[in-house]
């Protein structure tokens, strides 16, 4: 429950921040302003919310194949977590769930632990497989609203 | 989502290429990893962890590490004992263990037809000839072989017989 109502309260936080993205929303629309804003922070801090969503969803495809071929034969869940493609996900922190969220609902994947990092939070104490974490995360996502 | 395949990372594993009639045996799937599937699991990732991650299972009553003696104890708990020989017994399971300097990296289990299955990281598993095949650069070398009684192939044997 603190793990929704955080989440809530961040959601907040990001509804206030796309009212002050509307309105430079007209000023962008010719897209000329991206290559001006190439730092992430900025990126997210004047980028249309639809835009940054594109950006995170290519981004999550980007970095989970690179993280994929770079960890290939290795079967060590240490050495994935602390991967330079996956901290990168991790610290797109809030706003990449959404899409790591959708990422599940096309196939169940060891993405979940990407969920616990941004979120310091299991989504059950119960021993679940790959596949039944991945459901239940797609589920609390459902919940609240997300996917 | 692109997965990589092991035709890509073969050159890890030069023994496999020159002495053994390797084949793929399942789809890339990374629901799973090789100690899983080394004690017939093919849904958790088994590896100690400090239990934040969903979907990773260790027992707990095994002492948590990645030195060789951790992944010996881990078969121990599955009643697998420490043997010598690679070559199929009947009615006996068999896996090995393999490590890189002082770490361990993977295991690969035995079959009934005396060839030896291993899950290559997040590409597919594989049939290999001998563990030894999968000595290299990717895994390291085989440190410790063990074996247990293979209970399906002892009922299936009482049910023949009866």
């Amino acid at each position: 429950m603190a793990l929704i109502s955080g989440y809530h309260q961040s959601l907040e936080r990001n509804v206030k921040t796309e009212v002050v993205l509307d309105k430079i929303k007209m000023d962008s629309r010719n897209g000329s302003f991206l290559k001006d804003y190439i730092n992430i922070e900025q990126l997210r801090a004047y980028t249309p919310a639809t835009t940054y969503d594109v950006y995170l969803e290519t981004k999550l495809r980007q970095l989970t194949s690179k993280l994929f071929s770079e960890i290939s034969v290795n079967s060590a869940a240490r050495d994935i977590v602390q991967n330079k493609q996956f901290k990168e996900i991790v610290a797109y922190g809030e706003a990449i769930v959404p899409h790591i969220l959708n990422s599940l609902k096309r196939e169940p994947s060891i993405l979940i632990w990407a969920l616990n990092s941004i979120l310091k939070s299991k989504i059950s104490n119960k021993p679940l497989s790959i596949q039944e974490a991945s459901n239940e995360w797609i589920k609390w996502g459902k919940n609240i609203h997300l996917v | 989502m692109t997965l990589p395949s092991l035709r890509g990372e073969l050159h890890l594993f030069p023994n496999l290429i020159e002495h053994s009639n390797f084949c793929f045996k399942s789809p890339i799937d990374q629901k799973y990893n090789c100690i899983a599937w080394a004690i017939i699991k093919n849904n958790v990732w088994v590896e100690p962890t400090d239990g934040n991650f969903d979907g990773i299972f260790w027992p707990e009553l095994v002492p948590k590490g990645f030195s060789h003696d951790h992944l010996i104890q881990l078969f121990t708990f599955f009643e697998y004992r420490a043997c010598d020989d690679s070559g199929f017994e009947e009615g006996f399971m068999k896996v090995a263990l393999y490590g890189t300097g002082e770490i361990w990296s993977h295991a690969s289990r035995q079959l009934v037809n005396g060839k030896w299955t291993s899950k290559m990281g997040v590409c597919e598993d594989i049939e290999h000839e001998s563990p030894y095949d999968l000595e290299g650069a990717g895994y390291g070398k085989v440190y410790q072989l063990m074996k247990r009684a293979n209970s399906s192939y002892k009922l299936a044997k009482n049910q023949k017989t009866k």
